[in-house]
């Protein structure tokens, strides 16, 4: 069971949940910021606790309505990043907003109280993780990247690559290589 | 208040068994990983920054085999040894960024390599190969995270925080912060009084 929750956005929040949750007597969960998982079976007095126990220190549990949202919006960019045969060609707001069927500034607000970064930070955390699988897997070079992912010119793609990995793209073609290396070695 | 370790031991798991394997540092070549220790029927979970947790004891022949599986794609498993020099560069950037009550004015790399057993550039550059990012990016990523807590938890104010952090000025904090988290710090104050309205309408509610 997921369960996103509001104001959960720093390491020490992360941790005062997974305390909550282990006095409760569930430690088999998967924590990251704004969500958990609970892979165990949770009874409704279990999250009536969590829930009491959350607001005590000041954290929220999402209503089903913004649960169900916040992970469409997740969903919807993963799909446009990792799966989509074509990157939208409109403005990546737009097609969320479209999608979704909601107001981008309500998308945004929800999204960022429950992760603590923009919908825009995401999109960008996910493409730099694209563009890494695309450099050391597929034989593109990076103007067919720029070009795939939607950038408007290699040195758009490149910076952003920076300040993400604080690495440039050469460095990350450079590791492709030294794999390839191994490989030889076998 | 000293909770680096505490948070060191939160990502990275110290205690428990854990080699770290280099060049994993996409989600492709997490799935890899992850479909190599399945066959081998390890359990097992995958770290944030670049680590395999074993959550058994694993056989050395075990191991040999899963290093040799892994290489078939270019992926090296490191040995104990130096997946510890990577857990000790992790860990001295938390507790220096999380518990330190002002940053030394020493340079990363000097903090560094005066807590490595055996410090040298190569370690450095290996972390990059194993995390994925740079050793400055990783510390920039702890100090936002640091701004965080210190916004949330303790109400600071920007300018103590940047003393505190050594930035220049607030405009430098705020950009940084900006850069990773897309907000700015008043977008974290709004969230602490918000967390602060939902805690003292908690007496409230138990009376309901």
């Amino acid at each position: 069971m997921k369960l996103y929750i509001k104001y959960m956005v720093s390491l020490r929040c992360k941790m005062f949940v997974k305390d909550e949750l282990k006095r409760l007597g569930l430690s088999n969960t998967s924590i990251e910021l704004g969500m958990v998982e609970i892979h165990d079976e949770i009874s409704d007095e279990q999250i009536k606790a969590f829930e009491q126990n959350l607001l005590e220190g000041g954290l929220e549990l999402l209503d089903d309505k913004k649960n169900i949202l916040v992970e469409k919006i997740k969903n919807t960019i993963v799909e446009m990043i990792h799966f989509a045969e074509e990157y939208p060609q409109i403005n990546d707001s737009d097609y969320i907003s479209h999608k979704l069927g909601y107001d981008y500034t309500y998308l945004s607000n929800t999204f960022s109280k429950v992760k603590g970064i923009t919908i825009q930070q995401f999109i960008i955390q996910h493409k730099i993780e694209r563009v890494k699988e695309l450099l050391l897997y597929d034989e593109l070079n990076l103007t067919e990247i720029a070009w795939k992912l939607n950038y408007s010119s290699v040195a758009h793609l490149s910076n952003q690559f920076k300040k993400v990995t604080g690495l440039t793209p050469s460095y990350f073609k450079e590791l492709k290589n030294k794999r390839i290396k191994n490989l030889e070695n076998l | 208040m000293n909770n680096g370790r505490e948070k060191a031991r939160e990502v990275t798991d110290i205690a428990v068994n854990k080699l770290y394997v280099r060049y994993m540092i996409s989600l492709r070549c997490k799935t890899i990983v992850k479909n190599e220790l399945d066959k081998l029927n390890i359990r097992y979970a995958i770290l944030e920054y670049g680590a395999i947790e074993f959550f058994e004891v694993i056989s050395s022949e075990k191991i040999s085999k899963l290093k040799e599986n892994l290489l078939t794609f270019g992926l090296l498993l490191m040995n104990q040894y130096e997946s510890k020099l990577i857990d000790r560069i992790i860990i001295t950037i938390f507790e220096v960024v999380h518990s330190f009550d002002e940053l030394p004015k020493l340079k990363y790399s000097e903090i560094i390599a005066n807590n490595l057993i055996e410090a040298n550039e190569s370690v450095l550059k290996i972390f990059s190969e194993v995390v994925g990012m740079s050793v400055i990016q990783f510390i920039v990523i702890q100090k936002v995270e640091r701004i965080k807590e210190l916004l949330i938890y303790e109400s600071m104010s920007l300018s103590d925080i940047c003393n505190k952090l050594n930035y220049k000025n607030e405009e430098q904090l705020i950009a940084q912060f900006k850069k990773y988290t897309g907000l700015t710090p008043a977008d974290y104050i709004s969230y602490r009084n918000e967390r602060l309205r939902i805690k003292s309408a908690f007496p409230d509610r138990i009376k309901e």
